[in-house]
């Protein structure tokens, strides 16, 4: 037993943490935005990210989800495009039923955007009738979305879409609706992608507290009032530590839902749920403390306070919302439709 | 990353499990006088003639000797199969003895810590007094040297057992006038038996005498009693706290999954106060309980990834994180099993062990051993370097 990462998984993280300094500083969204350029998927795809849990024998990099979540992890301290995460569960839809699109994903050619259902869909219909807000469609040319039973690739081209202004305005967003069969679909004896994403949306959120964290601290060490650092105060210290404890809980328990994928055990699931629940409150919570260390400057579009909190907000539109979680983790059953998405 | 466990240390869990599943008391502890000491005696003295006390301790002071990977084994094992707290014998196994080990002379070590081991001295910890608690720096309890003895006067106060402890661990001042009042503090091993000590238990929320208070009336112990130097016992007193490697609250843990597992069940058969569906189907209790359960599901993880740290080196200041937040993730879990009791809420069974005793007792983990809010400022400047 050991929860701490290996040298080759630390050299990864810190291979990864530096590519994202370098080239993704959050000052970038000012003026600017979350969305990628072609040649920034391309740069991200020659490094191997797109692919780094899916197998080398269908056109990946062979290692595992451990690895996946150190990149998701570290892609929310510098608010990516949640269009990553599509990519990486994209690519591991279409290894199971349309190989000949592995290839384009990883290669970051074809790009893939998340979809939150604005109304139920049993994603294991032939033909599916659906109301959808896309997330970063700019560019996708598939949409993604899942259940509990399945996940379903759709072709962005055969949606309606009407662009719409989004309170994460880091990003696009569209409303999208359409009767489309799926260009591919793996159900969960195929791939527990259900699972798989509980996982990297809890390293998305983790990340994202992680960062927001980091963010209150050095604030408060810096930030003098009444003659001192704010962060001398225990109203901030003490929030700070309650941010760094989410935190701490997120991760280690992140950590554990990781192990129990690797060694096939068989509460995956509540493991999974546990890490999403405490990560997506975490990240929740520590972005809304943030803004409150920050004063006013917190309260402003230039501090980068506010990006936080608005991708807080939107991973948590992703997948099973905290209702089922819940239930997971307490092994009850969650209705199928109610699941969707 | 990696959560197996290897075929030596599966082999080590059977043999532990084998060995608690035939030897852990039916009884329920009894919660305090001389039936909670005898039973607490009782169970040392088992495990101890089995080989199992002082799980922690090196082999060469008669402990077992486990790696830090076994003794989470035997914790894991030791709470799955019921078996009590440490109880009586706190201060004697995980605090005072690990003291001795450190610091103490061969002489100590050769006269007390077998005789912990073996049940036969209950310790207790003198260091709280009425000015100094979160404050401990600033106790002034005088001890003066006359000969080779140091003369006591003064008091103490919630010394957890000291009515029932042979021993305790002493911090005394034997110097007021050093720069900075962490000089000045002596660790001193103190006979309960000795003349001069008056014990007066404490009431306590839940009924019991939990605690109490002692004074010292020139009270005389001899100087080679004293651990580590005369003036140093605050060094002695960190090198102790410093101890932890993340073993010590998988026993809680594991039981506060046990308590909410056992809340779930309650849910599935009663009705809600003030309706008459069942717990289970109401969405807002069941949001809680989920959110419970992922918490105290985190703990374990917490505390996996503390050892793991601690295999490498000293643990980092995240132990203070996992103890903030298991202390409150059980004030939680106990107020809300509270709740779902409705009326009967009211009643205080005779045992120990109920929800209502879980519930008033939960204040010993967020006070005692170092408030909620100490921990925080621990956090908050070690951990993440804010100015104090
Ligand atoms: C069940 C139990 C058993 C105990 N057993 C023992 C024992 O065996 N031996 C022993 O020596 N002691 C024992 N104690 C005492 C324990 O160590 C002290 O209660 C603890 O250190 C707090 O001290 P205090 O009670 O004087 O509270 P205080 O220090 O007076 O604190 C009162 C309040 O002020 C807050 N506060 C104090 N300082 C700060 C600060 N700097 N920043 C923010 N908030 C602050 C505290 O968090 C608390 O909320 C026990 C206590 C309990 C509850």
């Amino acid at each position: 037993m050991n929860l701490l990462l290996s040298d080759e998984q630390q050299m990864i993280a810190d291979a990864i943490g530096d590519v994202l300094l370098q080239e993704y500083p959050l000052d970038r969204l000012h003026g600017g935005s979350a969305t990628m350029a072609p040649n920034q998927w391309q740069q991200i795809a020659e490094l191997g990210w797109l692919g780094l849990g899916l197998d080398d024998g269908v056109g990946g990099v062979g290692y595992g989800l451990a690895e996946e979540m150190l990149l998701c992890r570290a892609s929310q301290r510098h608010l990516l495009s949640p269009s990553l995460l599509a990519a990486i569960l994209g690519a591991h839809v279409a290894a199971v039923n349309a190989p000949e699109a592995v290839a384009g994903i990883v290669a970051g050619e074809t790009t893939v955007a998340l979809a939150v259902p604005r109304k139920p869909v049993s994603l294991l219909e032939d033909l599916l009738d659906v109301e959808l807000l896309l997330i970063d469609p700019e560019n996708a040319e598939y949409v993604l979305l899942w259940d509990t039973e399945a996940a379903v690739m759709l072709s962005a081209s055969q949606l309606k879409q009407v662009a719409v202004a989004g309170v994460d305005n880091s990003i696009g967003l569209s409303v999208a609706s359409g009767s489309v069969a799926p260009f591919v679909r793996a159900t969960r004896g195929e791939a527990d992608i259900y699972a798989r994403a509980l996982v990297l949306l809890a390293a998305m959120e983790t990340g994202l507290a992680e960062g927001v964290r980091d963010m209150a601290v050095d604030y408060a060490k810096v930030r003098e009032q009444f003659g001192q650092a704010i962060g001398a105060f225990q109203a901030i210290k003490h929030a700070c530590a309650d941010m760094a404890c989410r935190v701490e809980a997120a991760d280690c328990q992140l950590r554990m839902a990781v192990v129990s994928q690797s060694s096939g055990e068989t509460d995956l699931l509540v493991q999974a749920a546990a890490a999403r629940l405490l990560a997506g409150e975490a990240a929740r919570e520590n972005a809304t403390r943030n803004i409150q260390v920050h004063g006013a400057m917190g309260y402003t579009a230039e501090c980068n306070a506010h990006w936080f909190l608005k991708r807080a907000r939107l991973l948590e539109q992703v997948s099973a919302p905290p209702r089922h979680l819940q239930r997971h983790v307490l092994g009850l059953p969650v209705g199928r439709f109610e699941s969707v998405g | 990353m990696d959560i197996s466990f290897s075929a030596e240390e599966q082999a080590f869990r059977e043999e532990a499990r084998d060995w608690l599943r035939s030897n852990v008391p039916m009884q329920p502890r009894p919660h305090h006088g001389e039936a909670m000491v005898e039973f607490d005696r009782a169970w040392q003295r088992r495990q101890f003639d089995a080989g199992w006390a002082g799980v922690a301790w090196p082999k060469e002071f008669g402990g077992r000797g486990l790696s830090l990977l076994q003794q989470l084994i035997w914790l894991e094992e030791y709470a799955s199969a019921g078996a009590p707290a440490v109880g009586c014998y706190y201060v004697a196994l995980n605090h005072g003895g690990p003291t001795l080990i450190a610091l103490g002379t061969d002489e100590q070590k050769a006269f007390y810590l077998p005789r912990i081991l073996s049940g036969e001295t209950i310790w207790c910890q003198g260091f709280s007094e009425p000015g100094a608690g979160s404050d401990l720096a600033s106790l002034r309890m005088r001890a003066e040297i006359d000969g080779d003895h140091l003369v006591v006067n003064g008091q103490k106060i919630w010394t957890t057992y000291a009515q029932h402890a042979r021993y305790q661990e002493l911090l005394v001042r034997t110097d007021s006038n050093g720069p900075k009042k962490h000089h000045g503090i002596t660790w001193v091993i103190c006979d309960m038996e000795s003349p001069g000590i008056d014990i007066r238990p404490i009431k306590c929320m839940d009924g019991t005498e939990h605690f109490c208070e002692v004074f010292y009336d020139n009270v005389r112990i001899p100087l080679k009693n004293v651990v580590g130097d005369i003036n140093d016992g605050w060094r002695v007193t960190m090198t102790t706290l410093g101890f932890e490697r993340g073993t010590g609250l998988l026993f809680d843990q594991i039981e506060l999954n046990n308590y909410v597992e056992h809340l779930l069940e309650l849910c599935r058969n009663k009705a809600l106060p003030g309706s008459v569906g069942r717990a289970i189907d109401d969405g807002e209790l069941i949001a809680r309980l989920g959110n419970l359960k992922a918490e105290v599901t985190a703990l374990r993880a917490m505390s996996y990834k503390t050892i793991s740290t601690a295999q490498r080196g000293a643990p980092g200041p995240e132990a203070t994180m996992v103890a903030l937040y298991t202390v409150e993730t059980m004030q939680k879990a106990f107020r809300l099993g509270m709740e779902l009791q409705g009326g009967d809420a009211l009643l205080l069974p005779g045992h120990p062990g109920s929800m209502q005793f879980n519930y008033l007792n939960s204040f010993i983990h967020t006070i005692g051993g170092g408030t909620s809010e100490i921990r925080r400022n621990i956090i908050g400047e070690r951990a993440l370097g804010l100015p104090r």
